[in-house]
C-alpha cells in the first residue's frame, strides 16, 4: 500500500514537474517568435542597426537627396531584397512608401519570404512598364507543399488592372500587403485602400521574414526606384465584444481591419469588370459586370466580421441603393456548412427590387431559396434592413421600416462558429453601388 | 551521503533494466502532433469535469465537430474513459497554472496542457503496453533476441508508435488488456490468481470497456480464458466474481455519467452524434457497424490506403506464426484465445462504417489488438532457421521506418478513396523529403489552420524540424552507449583475432611450402 501511494505521489510530482517547465520553455520559445510593431525610414547607415539585412545582386542602394534609392544595372536578372529577420506569421500588415523613377520593366514589390528559404514567398508588386503597368501577386500559394514551375508570378490581379494606370513617374505610393491567418486571407492596399484581396494555402505559424524590394523582368532595364519608409504592424484580430452593442458608421478610409474583413474580387475575372469598397460617411460598395457576358453569379465585394459563436443576434442595417440591376446587395450569417442569407435583388434592368432569402431550411443540405415580396424604398433608395436570427429557436425574422418580410425557420444553432458579412452579389452585365450608412449588431447571449 | 557500490551496482541495474522503456518514453514523448476534433472533444470534457463540475461541453464545442447533442446541449460524443483518466492532471495543471501565472488562453500553455496529457496518459500506454508484451512473450518462451525484435517491433513498427504521441484511447485499452493478459500468463497456474490481481484485471477491463467499447468483445474473450484457466467452478466463480467486482467501479461511473447526460445509464454518446454526416452513419445498424464490407476488409487488411500489414509489414508474418502454432499444437488455450481475439475485432474493424478511422495512419480502431498480433509472430521465430529471423529483422527496419516517417509529418492522414489514395506515397514520403515535417495545422481551441501547430520538441527548442529528427537516434546512441562500444570492441577483437588467424595461416602455409620443398 505504501508503495503504491508513494508510487502515485512520484507520478504526480514527476507530471506536475515537467508541465512546468514544458510550460515555460514553450511560452519562453513563443514569446521570441511574436513579432512587434516596426517601423524604418530606411537610412543606409542604420539599415543594420534597425535589423535590415540586404541581398543584392547587381542591383544596389544608395542615399539620394536622403531618400533610400534602389538602381544598377546587371546583364542579369538584378534582384535587391531588404529583409528583417523571421518571426511569427499572422495578423499583420507591412508597407512601404515608394516611387518610380522612370517606366522599365521592373518589379516593386513588398511581402513574406519564408525564414532561410527566399523561394517560397508571397508578395505584392507593382510592375512597372511603360505600356503593361499592372500589380501582381509573386511568389507560391502555399507555404508548404511542393513548389510549381513557374515564372514566380502567382496571380495577375486582372480585376485592378486599371488601377495601376493611376501610378506615375515621380509620385509617392504606399503600397501594402495584409494577412489574416484565419481565413488564410491576404489584402493588397493602395494608398491605404484596400484593391484586392485573395485567399491563399499560406497559414500563421510559420516562421517569415517580412521583405521589400525590386527586381528585374529583363537584364538591363536599369531600374530606379526610391522608398521612404518600410513598417510592419501586428494586428491582432478578434470577434466583435458579444453581449454589447456594435455600431459602425464607417467613418475612417478603411474599414477597420480589427473588426472587418474585406473580400473584393476573389474568384471574379473580367476584364471591363469593377469591384471597388472605400469608406467615410459610409461603407460604398460598387460593382459592374456591363458588357461581360462570360460570368455567373459572383461575388465582387464583401466584408466580413471575424468568426464568433453565434447567439441571438439583431443586424441592423441602414442603406442608400443608388444602382441595383442584375445584382443584389446581402447580409449573411454564414459558416462553411449553413448559411442564412437576406438579399435585395434586382432581376433585371430596371425591374423592381425584391427581398429574396437563402438558407437550410427544415432538415435540408442543400440551401433553399425563397422569394420574398417587393421593395417598396424609403424615398432616395434608402431603406432600413433588420435581420434577428435566434439560434435557440432557429428561426429568423427580417423586418424593413418596422415591418416583417420573413420568418421562417433555418438549420443555424446556437453556438456555431459563424461570420456575418454584408456585400454584393451580380450577375453578368448587372451592377451595383450602395452605401451602407450604419450597422448596428448586437448578440444577446444566453 | 556517498553512493556506496552496492547501491551503484544497483542504480546501474535499474537504469539497464529501465533504459529501453525510458528511451521509448522520451521518444513518443519527442512527438507533439496538435489537435483535431477526437482529441478536442475529449479534452474538452475534461476541462467541463475540471472546470465546470459539468458534463457538456457547451463553451468549448465549437471548436470540434465530434460532438453529441441532446436537448440543446453538446457533449462528447467518444467514450469518456480517457477523459475521466485525465482529470487529475488537468486539475493539476489548473493548479499548476494558478501558482505560476501561466493564462491558459495563451497558445504556448494550451499546445503544452495537451502535450503533457499525451505524453502521460498515451505515451505512458505505449511505454506500458511494451513492457506487458515482453513480459508475455517469455512466457511463451521467447529467447532474449526474440523477445527484443518484436517488442521494438511493436513499440516502434506498429500504429503504437503513432498513437502514442496523440490522445487517443486505443493505445491506452491495448495497455490495459495486455497488461492484464500478462498478469494472467505470469500467474501462477496451480494458485489461480491472487484476488487483488483479480480485482485489478477487471478494473482495467473495465476501464478498457468504457474507454474503447468495441474493446468489450476482448474483454469477453479475455475473459472466457481466464476461467477457462480454472479447474474447478469454484474457482471459476471466485475469479468471475472478483473480476466483476474490479469492472463494476469503472462501469459504474461510466453509467453514472450516461444516466445525468443522456438521460439513460445505457445511452451511448454515439447515439446523439450531432453532426448530420456522422448522425447518418450513425443511424444504420448497431451504431454504424454493419457486416464487413469488402472494402473494410480490403482496406483495413492490405489497402495502400489505410490496410495494416501495408503499413506494418512485419506483422504479416503473424500469419505464418499462426500456421506454425496449429501446426506444432501446443498452447492450444492460448492459440484458441489468439484466433479469437484477433477475428472478432477484424470483423468489428472491417464492419464500422469508418473502419478507415477518419484522418489517421492506418487502421487506428485495430491498434487493441496489435500486443497479441505480435504474440503470434512469435511461433514463426521460435527455435527456427537464422533467415526467419533476419527476414523478421528486415520487416520490422521497415516498419519502423514507415512509422517514424508518419509520426514525423502526420499522423492524421487525408481521408481518400480504399482504392486510389496512397498517403504514405503521396503525402508523406514526398513531406518527409521536402523536409516538411509537422502537418497538422489544427490548434487547441484556435480557430483556423496553424503552420507551426504541430512539432517535436527539438524544434520547439530551436532545431530546424527535419535537423530536430536525428536528436532521437542520437538520444538511443547515448542509452545504449556502453553496448555499441562493448559491440565496436567485440568487431575489433574479433577482426583481430581473424587477421591473427590468418597470419597464421599464411605462416603455417609458407612453413608447410617450404618443408615440401
Amino acid at each position: 500500500m505504501k508503495r503504491w501511494f508513494a508510487g502515485t505521489v512520484f507520478f504526480f510530482g514527476l507530471f506536475l514537474a515537467s508541465y512546468v517547465l514544458y510550460a515555460h520553455v514553450s511560452s519562453w520559445r513563443m514569446a521570441l517568435r511574436i513579432p512587434s510593431d516596426w517601423s524604418s525610414h530606411l537610412r543606409k547607415a542604420t539599415l543594420e542597426s534597425d535589423g535590415f539585412k540586404i541581398f543584392r545582386d547587381g542591383l544596389d542602394a544608395w542615399m539620394v537627396d536622403e531618400k533610400f534609392v534602389v538602381s544598377g544595372t546587371s546583364p542579369r536578372k538584378g534582384i535587391f531584397r531588404l529583409y528583417r529577420p523571421s518571426k511569427r506569421f499572422d495578423s499583420a500588415t507591412l508597407s512601404t512608401r515608394f516611387r518610380v523613377g522612370e517606366f522599365a520593366a521592373y518589379d516593386v514589390f513588398v511581402g513574406f519570404q519564408v525564414a532561410g528559404d527566399a523561394t517560397r514567398r508571397v508578395a505584392f508588386s507593382f510592375s512597372n512598364d511603360e505600356s503593361h503597368r499592372r500589380f501582381r501577386l509573386l511568389g507560391v500559394g502555399a507555404n508548404q507543399g511542393p513548389i510549381p514551375e513557374s515564372d514566380g508570378v502567382l496571380d495577375d490581379l486582372e480585376t485592378i488592372h486599371d488601377v495601376a494606370q493611376t501610378i506615375h513617374v515621380g509620385d509617392w505610393h504606399e503600397i501594402a500587403i495584409r494577412f489574416d491567418p484565419r481565413n488564410q486571407q491576404f489584402e493588397f492596399l493602395l494608398d491605404s485602400i484596400p484593391i484586392a484581396t485573395r485567399r491563399l494555402g499560406w497559414m500563421g505559424g510559420v516562421d517569415v521574414e517580412p521583405v521589400v524590394g525590386v527586381e528585374e523582368r529583363t537584364p538591363g532595364s536599369n531600374p530606379h526606384v526610391a522608398f521612404d519608409a518600410i513598417s510592419f504592424a501586428a494586428a491582432p484580430s478578434g470577434p466583435p465584444p458579444r453581449g454589447t452593442r456594435f455600431v459602425d458608421d464607417f467613418p475612417g478610409s478603411t474599414p477597420d481591419p480589427l473588426r472587418w474583413q474585406t473580400t473584393i474580387a476573389n474568384d471574379w475575372r473580367m476584364n471591363g469588370g469593377l469591384a471597388q469598397v472605400h469608406t467615410g460617411g459610409g461603407l460604398h460598395l460598387e460593382g459592374s459586370a456591363a458588357g461581360v457576358t462570360s460570368i455567373g453569379i459572383s461575388t465582387p465585394v464583401m466584408l466580413c466580421l471575424y468568426p464568433t459563436e453565434l447567439d441571438p443576434v439583431h443586424i441592423e442595417t441602414t442603406w442608400d441603393i443608388r444602382t441595383l440591376r442584375y445584382a443584389a446587395i446581402f447580409v449573411s450569417i454564414s459558416n462553411e456548412q449553413r448559411t442564412f442569407e437576406v438579399d435585395i435583388r434586382a432581376a433585371g434592368d430596371g425591374e423592381r427590387r425584391q427581398w429574396f432569402f437563402t438558407g437550410q431550411s427544415d432538415g435540408s443540405i442543400a440551401p433553399v431559396r425563397t422569394e420574398g415580396p417587393a421593395i417598396e424604398a424609403e424615398g432616395n433608395n434608402s431603406l432600413k434592413l433588420d435581420v434577428a436570427y435566434d439560434p435557440w429557436l432557429r428561426r429568423a425574422t427580417v423586418r424593413s421600416g418596422g415591418t416583417v418580410v420573413h420568418q421562417k425557420g433555418y438549420e443555424l444553432s446556437r453556438k456555431e462558429y459563424v461570420r456575418i458579412c454584408v456585400g454584393g452579389h451580380i450577375s453578368s452585365g448587372g451592377a451595383f453601388d450602395a452605401t451602407l450608412r450604419l450597422v448596428d449588431l448586437h448578440f444577446a447571449p444566453y | 551521503m556517498p553512493v556506496g557500490k552496492p547501491t551503484r551496482e544497483r542504480l546501474k541495474n535499474a537504469f539497464l533494466q529501465t533504459r529501453f522503456f525510458a528511451l521509448l518514453w522520451v521518444t513518443y514523448a519527442y512527438f507533439y502532433q496538435g489537435a483535431d476534433p477526437n482529441q478536442l472533444t475529449r479534452i474538452f470534457l475534461t476541462q467541463s469535469l475540471v472546470e465546470r463540475r459539468s458534463l457538456d461541453i457547451m463553451p468549448y464545442h465549437g471548436f470540434t465537430i465530434d460532438k453529441a447533442e441532446l436537448h440543446g446541449k453538446f457533449f462528447c460524443d467518444k467514450a469518456p474513459g480517457l477523459s475521466f483518466l485525465a482529470t487529475p492532471l488537468f486539475a493539476i495543471q489548473n493548479l499548476a497554472d494558478r501558482l505560476f501565472g501561466f493564462s491558459p488562453d495563451d497558445l504556448a500553455i494550451k499546445r503544452a496542457r495537451l502535450h503533457m496529457l499525451v505524453i502521460f496518459l498515451c505515451g505512458l500506454s505505449g511505454v506500458a503496453a511494451t513492457w506487458a508484451l515482453a513480459r508475455v512473450l517469455r512466457t511463451f518462451g521467447a529467447n532474449r533476441s526474440e523477445e527484443q525484435l518484436l517488442v521494438v517491433g511493436y513499440a516502434l513498427g506498429t500504429l503504437v508508435f503513432p498513437f502514442s504521441t496523440a490522445l487517443f484511447a486505443h493505445q491506452m485499452v491495448a495497455a490495459f488488456l495486455i497488461a492484464s493478459f500478462a498478469m494472467i500468463r505470469t500467474s501462477n497456474g496451480d494458485h489461480g490468481l491472487p484476488s487483488t490481481k483479480l480485482l485489478l484485471i477487471g478494473f482495467l477491463w473495465g476501464l478498457s470497456i468504457i474507454s474503447e467499447y468495441p474493446t468489450g468483445l476482448l474483454v469477453a474473450s479475455l475473459g472466457l480464458y481466464l476461467l477457462s484457466l480454472q479447474s474447478t467452478w469454484a474457482s471459476r466463480a471466485r475469479s468471475a466474481l472478483y473480476v466483476s467486482v474490479g469492472a463494476l467501479v469503472p462501469l459504474f461511473i461510466h453509467s453514472v455519467y450516461l444516466r445525468a447526460a443522456f438521460g439513460s445509464p445505457f445511452a451511448l454518446p454515439y447515439k446523439f452524434v450531432f453532426e448530420p454526416v456522422f448522425r447518418v452513419h450513425h443511424e444504420e445498424g448497431l451504431l454504424g457497424i454493419n457486416p464487413p464490407t469488402p472494402a473494410g476488409i480490403f482496406g483495413v487488411l492490405v489497402s495502400r490506403y489505410r490496410g495494416l500489414f501495408f503499413f506494418c509489414p512485419f506483422l504479416l508474418l503473424s500469419f505464418f506464426g499462426i500456421a506454425r502454432w496449429i501446426r506444432e499444437g501446443t498452447e492450444r488455450r492460448e492459440l484458441v484465445l489468439m484466433i479469437a481475439l484477433l477475428v472478432t475485432y477484424f470483423i468489428f474493424g472491417t464492419s464500422y462504417y469508418a473502419w478507415d478511422g477518419g484522418g489517421s495512419t492506418g487502421p487506428r480502431h485495430m491498434i487493441p489488438i496489435l500486443p497479441f498480433l505480435v504474440i503470434s509472430v512469435l511461433p514463426f521465430l521460435r527455435n527456427g532457421a537464422k533467415w526467419r529471423f533476419f527476414l523478421c529483422l528486415g520487416l520490422v527496419i521497415v516498419s519502423i521506418g514507415l512509422m517514424f516517417v508518419s509520426t514525423a509529418v502526420l499522423i492524421h492522414m487525408p481521408e481518400g478513396e480504399v482504392m486510389l489514395s496512397n498517403p504514405i506515397y503521396e503525402t508523406i514520403l514526398p513531406s518527409f523529403f521536402r523536409h516538411e515535417l509537422g502537418l497538422n495545422t489544427q490548434d487547441v481551441r484556435e480557430l483556423g489552420f496553424r503552420s507551426d501547430a504541430s512539432y517535436t520538441l527539438g524544434s520547439l527548442l530551436g532545431l530546424k524540424p527535419f535537423s530536430s529528427l536525428f536528436v532521437i537516434p542520437i538520444i538511443w546512441a547515448f542509452g545504449y552507449a556502453e553496448s555499441i562500444i562493448g559491440w565496436i570492441r567485440k568487431m575489433a577483437v574479433s577482426r583481430n583475432a581473424r587477421s591473427r588467424l590468418a597470419d597464421k595461416a599464411i605462416l603455417s602455409g609458407a612453413r608447410e611450402g617450404a618443408e615440401n620443398r
